[in-house]
């Protein structure tokens, strides 16, 4: 257990079937203190002190010291909105008017923004726990990071205008290998870079315009001398071989990707894989007993445990009771004694709650429900969101639009009678129609407009 | 009446080798000298470092460019008081020099000795110069805003080479004095004596923090051989425009300099500050997977980022 279990994972050693794990604990750290996410992304001395928290009750192999991917388009000048219980979120863009590249002068120093309080906790932690656990320094992707700055239509540049592309990309990677120069000056074992944006682009795209800044990125880490990670959310299942390609030491997924399938693809590269207890339906919303259980069959449905770690499939929702995790905590590293505790227990499901599907072939209008995870915490999700916002003045006529968010119970509910898998999903007229895709304004225009005429027979 | 000299020219053009000269000829007169690189680590200031002479060094981007101007400005009127015969100013390879003589006008009125622009010197690669002249608007404004112009390595080019360069730089600059030299040897009296300030107009530098190439500082551990340092440079000079600095390999030290294919390892007879090259980016980002790759194959334990 601990840090040397973790590192020789990330060393592709052999560990005897023993699997590490590691509690993606970032704004949830500051629950155990009675903190507000605010609180422990802001103020030093409190986050020091929910991540003693997060150390001694849930014994992690490896911990982030935050989870917060909008620290550095804060600092690049977007402005944030602050919640109590997530962390922030994006809500202006510096380039969302005019097509720009950031000053390089802005590149990020110990001082910039809110990293003094990261490096101060980051110091703190090295000392106090750093031989016992691996601590994760986390910085933003270059894709999300270009996104915050852009905005939007940072995904119709991608069709449009792929030299503006590259050429922000490459000043994203340039700014995530100076953050992460910050964080291994400040002691980090692995420079995790979080990237959820990459389920929301095809391969082929990743591959043309992603792939270079993103192993440059990777190359960089390795060439400092610690250890990388590729952390996605949401569908990445058809993403795991071009991310692969860009060579990270680790990669992370979430209950969106099959772990079986990816790890088929990971293991040809001698990738570890981390991932990927589901974050609302398990961890939040479920029983001490469902987390046991979750856990236990994830890892038994892995043959090959050799490059594998078992983790929340990404950052752990607020309110997850600790119990909960404290239960995943004893999966992990106690699989015998915790298959006793659920012998014959079956898991709690949501199929009890009432659910009305609209008729959609009766509604004057066309019908745009967006299946998310949370449309403010998570980015694809946001960006998803903003597709069908920032242009409704155009389709209000013809179009109606709800958000349904995944950690609300009857969202849940209505997400698994819609039979969706995937989050977030945008879905028109009750058919699946953009799965882990964000569509462009000028894509979403036109499908609206053909369903509308088609309705009404034009 | 201080007369102010700026050399400019692309990275590895030699440049450094004519400051050397002009150091020396005006060697028993009050010069002052002001020494811009690219990279974090201002290489050439140690290679012109010399007693009696009064150096600043600015470092980590062009002086040009609004990233350093500001500590341009300020150098240029702190030398302004000691009343130099010359301040000779070395600017880096990628330095645009359009706005020089805006800059002159914005610093008159603070300085306590007043400058007198004597022009600026433009050395180019003979070698590379034709292969470089479009690559970067920064050359092209170097060359236009120059008032003498400097073919350096004359003897690696054929005379239809030199015609063509000759035609080259008048299209660019019709008033310019063009010489022909093999490591920047000219008599200084002549280059001097034949300077003036370019009539072209005043631009906005092409410079700005936006567009700087990115670079790297490589650690070089005194464990290196001299053959894994060559095939390591040699690896990845094709991605960069210039790599230069010092290193220690086992008790001795040595300057490198590397210009596309050409490598120069020398001794140094002097202590170094540090074991360190500066790499200066062709090919952006892509640069650190060629770094990457160029130290696993060739020294993994005695080369680092």
């Amino acid at each position: 257990m601990g840090k040397e279990l973790l590192m020789k994972v990330l060393n592709h050693e052999d560990t005897k079937g023993q699997l590490p794990w590691i509690p993606f604990a970032g704004v949830h750290a500051g629950k155990l203190k009675g903190y507000s996410g605010r609180d422990v992304l802001t103020d030093s001395a409190k986050l020091i002190e929910s991540l003693r928290e997060v150390y001694k009750l849930y014994q992690p192999d490896g911990m982030p010291i935050t989870f917060d991917l909008q620290l550095e388009a804060e600092i690049l000048g977007c402005e944030l909105m602050w919640a109590d219980y997530n962390p922030p979120s994006v809500v202006s863009h510096l380039f969302d008017k005019e097509k720009g590249i950031p000053c390089k002068c802005k590149f990020p120093t110990p001082e910039s923004g809110r990293i003094p309080v990261v490096l101060e906790a980051m110091r703190v932690m090295k000392e106090e726990i750093g031989d016992k656990t691996a601590l994760y320094g986390l910085i933003c992707g270059p894709l999300t990071l270009a996104s915050h700055l852009r905005g939007s239509d940072f995904f119709k540049d991608i069709r449009k205008d792929p030299d503006y592309v590259v050429q922000l990309t490459s000043f994203c990677a340039e700014y995530a290998q100076k953050m992460a120069d910050l964080y291994i000056d400040a002691g980090m074992d692995v420079i995790a870079v979080v990237d959820p944006l990459v389920s929301q682009i095809s391969p082929k795209v990743f591959a043309n315009l992603m792939h270079e800044p993103f192993k440059a990125v990777f190359d960089y880490i390795r060439l400092k001398g610690v250890k990388s990670s590729f952390f996605v959310c949401g569908n990445a299942s058809y993403q795991i071989k071009v991310m692969c390609d860009t060579y990270p030491d680790s990669m992370a997924v979430d209950e969106n990707v099959d772990m079986v399938s990816a790890k088929a693809i990971t293991d040809q590269y001698n990738i570890a894989l981390s991932g990927n207890i589901p974050l609302t339906t398990t961890m939040l919303f479920g029983t001490q007993q469902d987390n046991i259980k979750g856990v236990l069959d994830l890892m038994d449905s892995i043959d090959n445990k050799h490059n594998l770690i078992i983790s929340p499939g990404c950052d752990m929702p607020y309110d997850v009771p600790l119990e909960n995790t404290a239960a995943c905590a004893l999966a992990v590293h106690h699989p015998d004694e915790a298959r006793a505790m659920v012998v014959d227990y079956s898991a709690s499901d949501f199929d009890q709650i009432e659910i009305e599907i609209p008729n959609y072939s009766g509604l004057d209008k066309v019908y745009i429900e967006l299946f998310t995870l949370d449309p403010e915490q998570c980015a694809a999700c946001t960006y998803m969101v903003k597709s069908v916002t920032d242009i409704f003045d155009e389709i209000k006529d013809m179009a109606d639009y709800i958000v349904y968010k995944y950690f609300i119970k009857e969202d849940i509910a209505r997400t698994a009678k819609m039979g969706l898998k995937n989050l977030p999903t945008m879905c028109i007229d009750g058919e699946s129609v953009y799965i882990s895709i964000i569509p462009d304004g000028d894509e979403l225009i036109a499908e609206i407009t053909k369903r509308y005429n088609a309705k009404h027979n034009k | 009446m201080t007369q102010l000299i700026l050399l400019t020219g692309f990275l590895g053009t030699g440049k450094t080798t004519l400051m050397e000269r002009l150091l020396h000829y005006y060697g028993d007169s009050p010069v002052g000298v002001i020494v811009n690189e690219f990279g974090e680590i201002n290489i050439d200031a140690r290679l012109l470092e010399k007693d009696g002479t009064i150096m600043r060094e600015l470092s980590n981007g062009s002086i040009f460019c609004s990233c350093i101007k500001e500590n341009f400005i300020k150098a240029l009127i702190d030398m302004s008081s000691p009343n130099f015969e010359y301040l000779f100013i070395e600017a880096s390879g990628l330095a645009d020099p359009g706005n020089m003589q805006q800059i002159l006008q914005t610093i008159e009125p603070y300085t306590v000795h007043p400058y007198h622009y004597s022009g600026s010197i433009c050395v180019l690669d003979g070698e590379a110069f034709l292969e470089l002249k479009d690559l970067l608007p920064a050359v092209g404004n170097q060359l236009t805003q120059a008032g003498v112009v400097l073919v350096n390595k004359e003897d690696l080019i054929s005379p239809a080479i030199k015609a063509e360069i000759q035609a080259e730089v008048r299209k660019a600059n019709i008033q310019a004095p063009i010489y022909f030299t093999s490591y920047c040897n000219i008599d200084i009296n002549t280059l001097v004596m034949n300077l003036q300030p370019s009539k072209s107009a005043s631009l906005d530098s092409t410079n700005t923090p936006e567009n700087r190439p990115q670079t790297f500082i490589i650690k070089v551990l005194p464990s290196v051989t001299i053959n894994e340092l060559q095939g390591f440079l040699n690896f990845v000079a094709p991605y960069t425009y210039r790599i230069k600095g010092f290193v220690t390999v086992g008790d001795s030290n040595y300057s490198v300099s590397c210009v596309r294919s050409h490598m120069m390892i020398m001794p140094w007879p002097r202590d170094i500050p540090a074991s360190e090259i500066v790499l200066i980016s062709a090919v952006g980002i892509g640069l650190t997977g060629a770094i990457a790759d160029g130290i696993n194959m060739n020294a993994p334990k005695s080369i680092k980022l």
